[in-house]
């Protein structure tokens, strides 16, 4: 008797506990409408956690918390999740088409959201304000923007690819430069094996760093813009040009040859660092993000020795060697729902103060390279690293990130065709086929 | 009867083989056994190890116990939190799990009623749903019904995805049970109700342990509903927190190592502290049957 | 059930209502709406167009699909020898006499099962890491350090590798499962089983398998069902790489959703796993019972 009453009793209550919190809640989300002061939904993938890590985080979080002391009146509800947990999140509310006010897009997503109206097109609302529309350094505006509208303010730019290396190491084999042409890539990349040491460390489990910080660079080196332009426009340009298989075969080549870490497509991009702050690796391949991983975290000896460079040119190659791929790769876009008023006023004020000239010195001087140009900053306490990677960005002739620009479709066949190639289980030319097929599909849809 | 008579004719194996048999059973036993806590404690350990010193030995001991390893992860979250509400979630879920799996499961062991087969084929269909691919209708419902974003918002699909096995396991637990029993009660006068709440409940005690732990597991190491369906970060889950660790410190394996120990700190230690009695509530069941 | 007292038909409807309320809202709505989407080109937000069939036109004619079919297919065997096969022999350790701790073995080897998979997924990406890997280094204390290998890089047996940590994780689990259902199994003739040796427990093996068959027919399905619909862990260890070669069904549906925006082909596709589940769970229902039956004839 007791133990059933109990149990009805627990159940009963438990019952009784969700009615009284439901109805709370409800009366104080009414409450909150009634009065009318602006109230803005905000979701980002920065984390307070990670406040003078992250270059990007501590200035767009700096821009939230200036942005709240300056509009007492505005209140910003703020929720904060970590990358994976973002993409998925935001793309089971955009499904539903219940997205927050104000959410990050990568450049990647943005011909989806245009098409399916879930962003807003910013043009008129920038126009109001030319001096913070003008500020962005010229093109991180482009992957957020289509068919002339502007759907994204974008927040940190700068190459995708770097390449950044060991000179002690290369030294001890007889280069007092990074390799500066393939074949002495190749060189290096036996002696250093010879020592049992990887030439670069190699981490794509996540899928996706093939594309952006090695396919990007190295197609451009042998095929030059005007192929990417191409098969942009659909006219013409095909995955299977020499090009293209050129840069997959020098990837796979070196896989070939041992001189990447074996673990390749089953370590992330961190791993893949720390390989390198480990001595087992003289370089590694990445974007201007991992200077300051760089600069934080790795050991004296290696923090002293890294120098930068970029891959060398492709013999023949029609690309400019002195280029990386680059440009801005995620932006803070607004949800089409919201009507021009004192709401979206607030919205491109907070954006203002998260992305504009503030935050971008901020983020600059900790390390970062803002979209928005800081114009002088306060150099004085950037580790060297951390400053050449600045210059090497913003000197390096930016190319198309393909990731960003590719349809969907065709990204993801490309991050998985390029762990078969690289684990060799199939070829640069299977890969190439594969990929021009996934192409055609996209454009017979188009 | 016949059969034991039958078996003991053969009762004439001689005593090293038995030894031998003894043996490998233990050997097999103990290595598995070892294989299932050797990871653990491996994590343990590591955990208070610096990078350095786990990239140079990987199977060593800590030469010095790095207890900031811990001080830096308890610093960066909200453990205490994130354990309460799991805490929360996951005990009002198990309760109704195993009530509406008793019922249900007392239900079909021993009443024939009109599209009753229906009704366990309709919940063992909860089997072969792969939640990860319904995320996007599952959140649409929610949110259409205004039921995302509440405290209790978990336990509606705790229950209803955990709800398959539980009847199973109770209702073919049940139908060992004898019917004499039931009969008895109605003698006795008692309701339908009072014999299947009073009666066969203690006596189902063992299998509705054994679906209260395993329950208990599911929903508190659930990720998918607690990312998508909750925005407040108050409201978040140990699992939400791992996820979080993982981002944070994914290039120093020790220091990875303490943030997962540190969330699979509270199951750990209420599996421990428990085990001997979830064991032997299953194994008492296993005497008596 | 002869004499005891059976409840009226609305008490009936009132105990089994609220269970069958909240499983329906939040397991068929579901469901029943994916189905709905699985006509349209759905590319997410507010527009969808109705396409009818062409999205399972797709599927019959996707490599990728099929191919982690045969990848879900292909841990179900692992599975089922992995963890129901491991397990019953467990189970029947464990109710031996010759065995020692039992409490201990009962104890630990159900532990892992409490775990999430993310940290099930992580200790295991670790063990099989070629630098800081449990198994390299286990190897190389035993003198087998060429056999060291970046073991989640491997095409090849990558399907078996990430099959080992679910059963791992699932072994205890299925081993109370079995436990809980050999109990049903005089004691007696386990016992004589034992002390005959190999004559006395091929003789016992008939008595138990028979008497053991409804518990090993339920661990079977749930583990057909779960490794049908398996993700966590493998979302977690390969992602499904290298390349496609450890992709499984679940995993290529939320990939199509979540990575491709095509919410209506990724809603075909878990309507499609769901059926091709269902069906596989029936054959093998099927076979099961039809082995019953030869077997009472036989005996």
């Amino acid at each position: 008797m007791k133990k059933w009453q109990a149990v009805l009793g627990v159940s009963v209550t438990c019952a009784m506990l969700m009615n009284g919190c439901s109805n709370k809640a409800a009366t104080s989300n009414s409450s909150k409408s009634a009065d009318g002061a602006v109230s803005i939904k905000l979701m980002h993938r920065y984390q307070t956690s990670n406040i003078g890590k992250s270059p990007e985080d501590t200035a767009v979080l700096d821009g939230v918390e200036r942005f709240k002391k300056d509009h007492p009146e505005v209140e910003i509800v703020e929720e904060q999740l970590q990358n994976e947990d973002y993409s998925i999140k935001a793309q089971a509310l955009a499904a539903a088409d219940d997205m927050p006010d104000v959410f990050i897009v990568p450049g990647s997503w943005m011909t989806n959201f245009v098409a399916n109206g879930i962003v807003l097109p910013l043009n008129e609302e920038l126009d109001k304000r030319p001096e913070w529309r003008d500020g962005y350094r010229p093109g991180t505006l482009d992957a957020g923007t289509r068919d002339g509208s502007v759907y994204g303010i974008p927040i940190a730019a700068g190459p995708t690819h770097l390449i950044y290396y060991n000179a002690d190491l290369f030294a001890d084999i007889g280069y007092d430069h990074f390799p500066k042409d393939w074949n002495e890539v190749m060189d290096a990349g036996s002696k250093l094996a010879a020592k049992g040491i990887n030439l670069f460390s190699y981490g794509d489990k996540g899928k996706g760093y093939a594309l952006s910080s090695w396919i990007s660079a190295l197609t451009d080196r042998y095929n030059g813009p005007a192929w990417t332009e191409s098969i942009l426009a659909g006219n013409g340009a095909a995955f299977t040009d020499a090009g293209f298989i050129q840069a997959i075969s020098t990837m796979s080549d070196l896989s070939k040859a041992g001189y990447l870490n074996k673990d390749m497509n089953s370590v992330d991009g961190d791993t893949m660092v720390s390989y390198y702050f480990e001595g087992r690796s003289a370089a590694f391949v990445s974007g201007i993000w991992s200077a300051m991983n760089v600069v934080n975290n790795a050991p004296d000896n290696v923090k002293n020795a890294t120098k930068l460079a970029v891959f060398p040119a492709a013999p023949g190659g029609k690309g400019n060697p002195l280029a990386s791929s680059g440009g801005a790769g995620v932006y803070y876009s607004i949800n089409a729902k919201i009507k021009p008023g004192p709401k979206l006023d607030a919205i491109m004020t907070l954006l203002e103060y998260m992305t504009g000239s503030q935050s971008a010195k901020l983020m600059a001087e900790v390390g970062g390279f803002p979209a928005f140009d800081p114009g002088q900053f306060d150099s004085a306490k950037l580790h060297p690293i951390a400053l050449a990677a600045y210059e090497a960005s913003a000197a390096a002739d930016a190319t198309k990130i393909f990731d960003l620009w590719f349809d969907a479709s065709i990204v993801e066949v490309i991050n998985t065709e390029i762990q078969s190639v690289m684990s060799g289980a199939r070829t640069p030319e299977q890969m190439a086929e594969a990929v021009q097929q996934a192409y055609k599909t996209f454009l017979s849809k188009r | 009867m016949e059969l034991r008579a039958e078996l003991a004719t053969e009762r004439e194996s001689p005593n090293l083989m038995r030894f031998g048999k003894k043996l490998v059973m233990n050997g097999i036993m103990l290595l598995f056994t070892a294989s299932c806590i050797f990871p653990l404690l491996w994590l343990g350990y590591s955990s208070l190890k610096t990078q350095a010193e786990f990239s140079n030995s990987i199977i060593s001991l800590p030469g010095k116990l790095h207890f900031e390893n811990y001080v830096e992860a308890i610093k960066l979250t909200n453990m205490p939190q994130l354990s309460l509400n799991s805490i929360r979630v996951t005990a009002i879920s198990v309760v109704l799990i195993v009530l509406i799996a008793f019922i249900t499961g007392y239900f079909v062991a021993r009443l024939q009623f009109k599209g009753k087969r229906l009704m366990v084929i309709y919940y063992l269909f909860g089997l072969l749903v792969p939640i990860h691919a319904l995320l996007v209708p599952v959140y649409l419902l929610f949110k259409e019904t205004g039921l995302a974003d509440h405290w209790y918002t978990l336990v509606i699909p705790y229950v209803a995805f955990n709800l398959s096995m539980p009847i199973l396991l109770v209702s073919s637990y049940v139908t060992g049970i004898p019917k004499e029993i039931e009969e008895a009660a109605a003698i006795d006068g008692l309701s339908f109700s009072r014999t299947m709440f009073m009666i066969i409940m203690p006596m189902a005690a063992p299998v509705l342990t054994t679906v209260a732990i395993l329950q208990f597991f599911a929903c508190w190491n659930e990720f998918s509903f607690a990312l998508v369906l909750l925005k407040d970060a108050s409201m978040r889950t140990v699992p939400l927190g791992m996820s979080y660790f993982k981002s944070q410190y994914s290039t120093n394996y020790p220091q990875l190592m303490a943030g997962m120990v540190l969330s699979m700190l509270p199951v750990t230690i209420m599996y421990f502290a428990f085990s001997s009695r979830i064991i032997a509530g299953v194994m008492a069941g296993a005497v008596k049957g | 059930m002869g004499k005891a007292l059976r409840p009226t038909r609305w008490l009936t409807l009132l105990y089994l209502l609220p269970g069958l309320a909240v499983y329906s809202f939040v397991v068929l709505v579901p469901i029943l709406s994916a189905f709905r989407y699985s006509f349209y080109s759905w590319t997410g937000g507010p527009r969808r167009s109705f396409i009818g069939l062409d999205n399972y036109v797709e599927i019959m004619r996707d490599h990728v699909f099929w191919h982690s079919f045969l990848n879900n297919g292909l841990m179900t065997v692992y599975g089922l020898i992995g963890q129901v096969g491991l397990a019953f022999l467990f189970a029947l350790f464990l109710l031996s006499r010759a065995v020692r701790f039992k409490a201990l073995h009962r104890t630990i080897s159900f532990f892992p099962s409490t775990l999430a998979p993310i940290i099930i997924a992580f200790l295991w990406t670790l063990i099989y890491n070629y630098n800081y890997g449990l198994l390299n280094e286990g190897l190389k204390l035993l003198g087998l350090e060429r056999l060291a290998q970046s073991w989640l890089d491997l095409s090849g047996p990558i399907v078996l590798l990430v099959s080992i940590p679910l059963s791992w994780q699932n072994i205890g689990f299925y081993t109370l499962l079995m436990l809980a259902g050999l109990s049903a199994i005089n004691k007696e003739v386990l016992e004589v089983a034992e002390l005959d040796g190999a004559t006395g427990f091929r003789k016992a093996w008939y008595v138990i398998i028979p008497l053991a068959k409804p518990t090993l027919m339920v661990a079977s399905l749930l583990c057909i069902a779960n490794n049908m619909r398996g993700f966590e862990h493998i979302y977690a260890m390969t992602g499904g790489g290298p390349g496609n070669a450890s992709s499984v069904m679940a995993l290529y549906a939320y990939d199509t959703s979540f990575l491709r925006f095509r919410y209506g082909y990724g809603s075909a596709l878990a309507i499609a796993i769901m059926a091709l589940t269902l069906l596989i769970i029936l054959l093998s229902a099927f076979a099961l019972q039809r082995k019953r039956s030869t077997d009472g004839g036989v005996s």
